[in-house]
């Protein structure tokens, strides 16, 4: 039986709700600054979003983005609904004997829903950044338990203050069981648990080795003893009897100076605001923010970085103003193209490209258990990056030979609905066009909403063995699931 | 890749793999040897006290009142040291004599840190004081990179080493049987490969071009070689680092130009969770790197021509923290292990419990002495060792290999 007569059948069995249409023809062109923007601020471009930024361009979609709030996002949260588990909390997956294992998978599960299927897409784009960045790693033990709640916090901060989210990690659950500081204390006996305090400067704010010393890492260590999270509740609590600054009392550290006697949590939350707000976190943060959106070779001494970093001290920390910004320079605005995709904006655009759904047939664990293959495949899976510092994002750790073999794997398995974890409708895939050339354009068109390029472009009519004008034949028909597969596979597809 | 040169591969590829090397692919440079080394670093700070235990020492007992492995978990090794009971199955490698221990090492002592990236990045660039854009295994496998370097030359397993940065043509490998494309029915793989190759070679992407070539080239050979299927997966485990392991020793079975391979196991940094000697995260994470080493020793022990490095970025406090773990340390431990390893050996100098720097263990030995005796004597890079390790002057060696 060949491809398109199955998925007709499949069709016919049983009707999606969302069909594979979006045929040029059917859309505006769009110009490029919108094309870019779909780039950047989401997982991927669809029939949807192109026709939202045709009627709307690109600054009110920008505006939008950056206040999720004002976006309506029903059909997702519907469908976040399977996922009931974790909404059940983290005191209650321990108590009740949950599998670490199935939380694991269905924590990613959820995310991918979220990215794929989620209005509010730079919302879900910025969760994933913080999650790298204050990256905890859900198979340490009990982890996944308390990554459920912590990551709804993320997602409530993603675009608020950098304050408030550097609060919310350092007194987050699932921070203090992957960084060991709800063990940490002052007794007088063993010195204080230093796992936090050096990540927290290494890596959450100041971002550079030689911007602290070993005593500021001591010192950080004994202002967070005491930060623990309750054995029944599992919720954060501060233990003043395991709390002494040590040396932080009789010294500067970093510019701060305790405010309150040993024994007070005022003494952590005055520290956090305080490196929250600390210059180098300033430049560290906007630098890192450029490279994600901008270009990963983007210097830290760029003019927009240190535009990024005035923005982001000047609003106090707050998200949307600085990214605001940074969308506003023309290092953002010259760059299409310029980022390659990683693995996961690579497994999410492809689903968003193909109006893939999500396969539930056999519940929620079998579908996140399925969909982590394609994660495990090109190696990163989020939310279990090994190291504290999160997954890397420069280009170049993402395109070697085997991340491309994977890639190209993984189009070809999506043109052929063999992608695991979710189906693809490809419905009528009868394209009417009667010339190669507008039968290769038709079928890119509804996956990119716009044609390749013509050096990437014309392999396609090689692959057919046509030329431009060459009538389209049944074996040319057949081609279809590889023309899909060769557009998803190919180098624009890789890019965003 | 041209045409011609996928042909030449080809042929290559398809001599038979034998026993005695013929259809081997040499592609070792002038001034190195076809030697193939695999350094596994175990990622977050090896406990080096507790794995290799200073039996003798009360003081070891003292510090860690919580922790200390009881001497019936513990398996003598020189009547000093002791091994960990997890780390049984390395006993019979060292007393064969092929696998050797080094003590107190680490970064110099001037210039150490207790960050792990700090630490990782300049171990992977060979340095003490700072990092460095390259690796040195990169460079070392960069002094011999030519235009037609077999695509399985410098390989990391998971992610790609720091190691291996500066030789632009490493590539990671997560599973050998996935390196290959599976097309979707009606086209054959060679009909999408040449438009991938046709289509890549036309793109103004130059990274994405540039790796284009071998990605092609290794889904040739990868599909040639059968690669993925030809090592016994059972001997190997279930675990991550055993599967890790099992990649390098296929990579090494098929003869297909393998230098330098880098493994890295995480799991190490346990401030707390640390556990008791025969349950818990440490014996656990011994077990698992113990039985990783020997089934990949047992697979390829036939060689002279494979050497394997373990190291880590530091060792740990030898006292205990409050969360029964332990935080991070200076000296650590190396171990190397092959049949051409002078085994059976604790080399290195040790300082003693008793001998402490701020509450840890000395670096005695500059890690950079013992890899460069290995690229010296084992890698045919005796002369390029300023390359290899910039600036460092190696005092002397250990005579860690024949």
């Amino acid at each position: 039986m060949s491809f398109i007569s199955a998925a007709r059948r499949a069709v016919r069995e049983a009707p999606s709700p969302i069909s594979f249409r979006s045929a040029l023809r059917d859309s505006p062109a769009l110009p490029d600054d919108a094309r870019h923007v779909i780039d950047r601020l989401t997982f991927g471009s669809t029939k949807a979003l192109r026709d939202e930024l045709a009627a709307d361009g690109a600054d009110a979609f920008i505006r939008r983005q950056l206040d999720p709030a004002s976006i309506g996002d029903g059909e997702c949260d519907e469908e976040l609904a399977r996922f009931s588990r974790l909404y059940k909390g983290g005191a209650k997956l321990i108590s009740d004997g949950d599998s670490q294992w199935e939380v694991q998978n269905e924590l990613l599960g959820m995310t991918v829903v979220r990215s794929v299927r989620s209005r509010r897409q730079l919302l879900e784009l910025m969760v994933d950044f913080w999650s790298n960045h204050l990256s905890v790693n859900s198979s340490k033990h009990q982890v996944a338990f308390l990554l459920a709640d912590d990551n709804t916090v993320t997602r409530r901060l993603a675009l608020g203050r950098f304050d408030q989210l550097l609060m919310a990690s350092a007194a987050s659950p699932s921070m203090l069981a992957f960084l060991d500081n709800r063990t940490s204390r002052a007794d007088g006996v063993r010195p204080p648990n230093e796992n936090y305090a050096r990540e927290l400067l290494e890596i959450h704010t100041l971002g550079q080795a030689d911007a602290f010393s070993e005593a500021d890492v001591e010192a950080v260590a004994h202002v967070f003893t005491g930060w623990t999270t309750d054995p029944n509740s599992r919720e954060f609590v501060f233990r003043g009897d395991w709390n002494r600054l040590g040396p932080a009392a009789s010294r500067e550290t970093l510019g701060w100076s305790p405010v309150a006697a040993d024994g007070s949590r005022e003494n952590g939350t005055s520290l956090l605001s305080h490196l929250a707000r600390h210059p180098t976190t300033a430049r560290n943060l906007c630098h890192k923010l450029c490279r994600h959106f901008i270009r990963d070779d983007i210097g830290a001494s760029d003019d927009a970085v240190a535009r990024v970093a005035e923005a982001y001290l000047a609003s106090d920390t707050d998200i949307a103003a600085t990214l605001a910004t940074l969308f506003a320079t023309d290092a953002f605005r010259s760059s299409a193209g310029a980022r390659v995709r990683r693995p996961n904006e690579l497994i999410y655009a492809m689903l968003r490209a193909t109006d893939a759904r999500m396969y539930y047939d056999e519940g929620v664990q079998r579908f996140s258990r399925k969909i982590r293959e394609e994660f495990m495949r090109l190696g990163m899976v989020t939310f279990e990056s090994p190291s504290p510092k999160g997954y890397p994002f420069e280009d170049r750790a993402w395109t070697d030979a085997s991340s491309l073999i994977g890639r190209w794997n993984l189009a070809f398995r999506v043109a052929a609905n063999r992608a695991d974890g979710a189906r693809v409708d490809f419905g009528d895939l009868a394209v009417e066009e009667t010339t190669a050339g507008a039968f290769v354009d038709e079928i890119c068109g509804r996956l990119l909403g716009t044609t390749l390029p013509s050096e990437e472009r014309e392999h396609l009519l090689v692959h057919l063995g046509a030329r431009e004008d060459s009538a389209v034949d049944g074996r040319m028909r057949k081609r279809v699931p590889a023309l899909i597969g060769l557009t998803l596979a190919s180098p624009s597809f890789q890019v965003r | 890749m041209d045409r011609t040169r996928r042909r030449l591969l080809q042929a290559l590829a398809a001599a038979p793999v034998a026993a005695s090397g013929a259809g081997r692919l040499a592609f070792a440079a002038d001034g190195q040897s076809d030697h193939t080394v695999v350094v596994v670093f175990l990622r977050g700070a090896m406990d080096s006290v507790g794995a290799l235990i200073p039996s003798d020492e009360s003081t070891y007992y003292d510090k860690r009142p919580g922790i200390a492995v009881p001497r019936r978990g513990q398996i003598d090794l020189t009547g000093q040291f002791a091994l960990h009971d997890a780390m049984r199955p390395l006993k019979s490698l060292y007393e064969e004599g092929d696998l050797a221990f080094v003590v107190g090492t680490g970064l110099d002592d001037a210039s150490s840190t207790r960050s792990h990236f700090d630490a990782q990045a300049r171990m992977e660039g060979g340095l003490s004081g700072r990092a460095a854009a390259e690796g040195w295994l990169g460079r070392y496998l960069a002094l011999g990179a030519g235009g037609d370097d077999p695509v399985f030359r410098g390989v990391g397993i998971g992610n790609l080493s720091g190691m291996l940065r500066g030789y632009d043509d490493a590539l990671s490998v997560n599973d050998l049987a996935n390196l290959r494309l599976r097309p979707p029915s009606d086209v054959t793989s060679f009909e999408l490969d040449t438009t991938l190759e046709a289509m890549y070679a036309g793109t103004s992407r130059s990274l994405l071009r540039e790796q284009s070539g071998r990605a092609l080239d290794t889904l040739y050979l990868s599909t040639v070689r059968n690669l993925g299927y030809g090592t016994d997966a059972a001997r190997f485990g279930p675990r991550r680092f055993g599967r890790e392991m099992r990649q390098v020793a296929e990579l090494v079975q098929a003869d297909i130009g393998l230098q330098a391979a880098t493994v890295d196991m995480g799991g190490w940094d346990l401030h707390d969770s640390y556990g008791r000697y025969d349950r818990g995260s440490m014996q656990d994470q011994l077990k698992e790197l113990s039985e990783g080493l020997v089934a990949f020793h047992e697979t390829i022990r036939a060689r002279s021509d494979v050497t394997v490095v373990v190291l880590s970025e530091f060792g740990r406090r030898v006292e205990e923290n409050s969360s029964y773990g332990t935080d991070h340390g200076k000296g650590g431990m190396m171990m190397v292990l092959g049949s051409g390893v002078n085994g059976g050996q604790v080399a290195g100098r040790w300082s003693g419990l008793g001998d402490l720097a701020d509450g840890d263990l000395p670096v005695t030995t500059d890690y950079r002495q013992v890899l460069s005796e290995l690229v010296a004597r084992r890698l045919g890079g005796g002369g390029a060792l300023d390359a290899v390790f910039p600036g460092y002057a190696v005092p002397a060696y250990l005579d860690l290999f024949s």
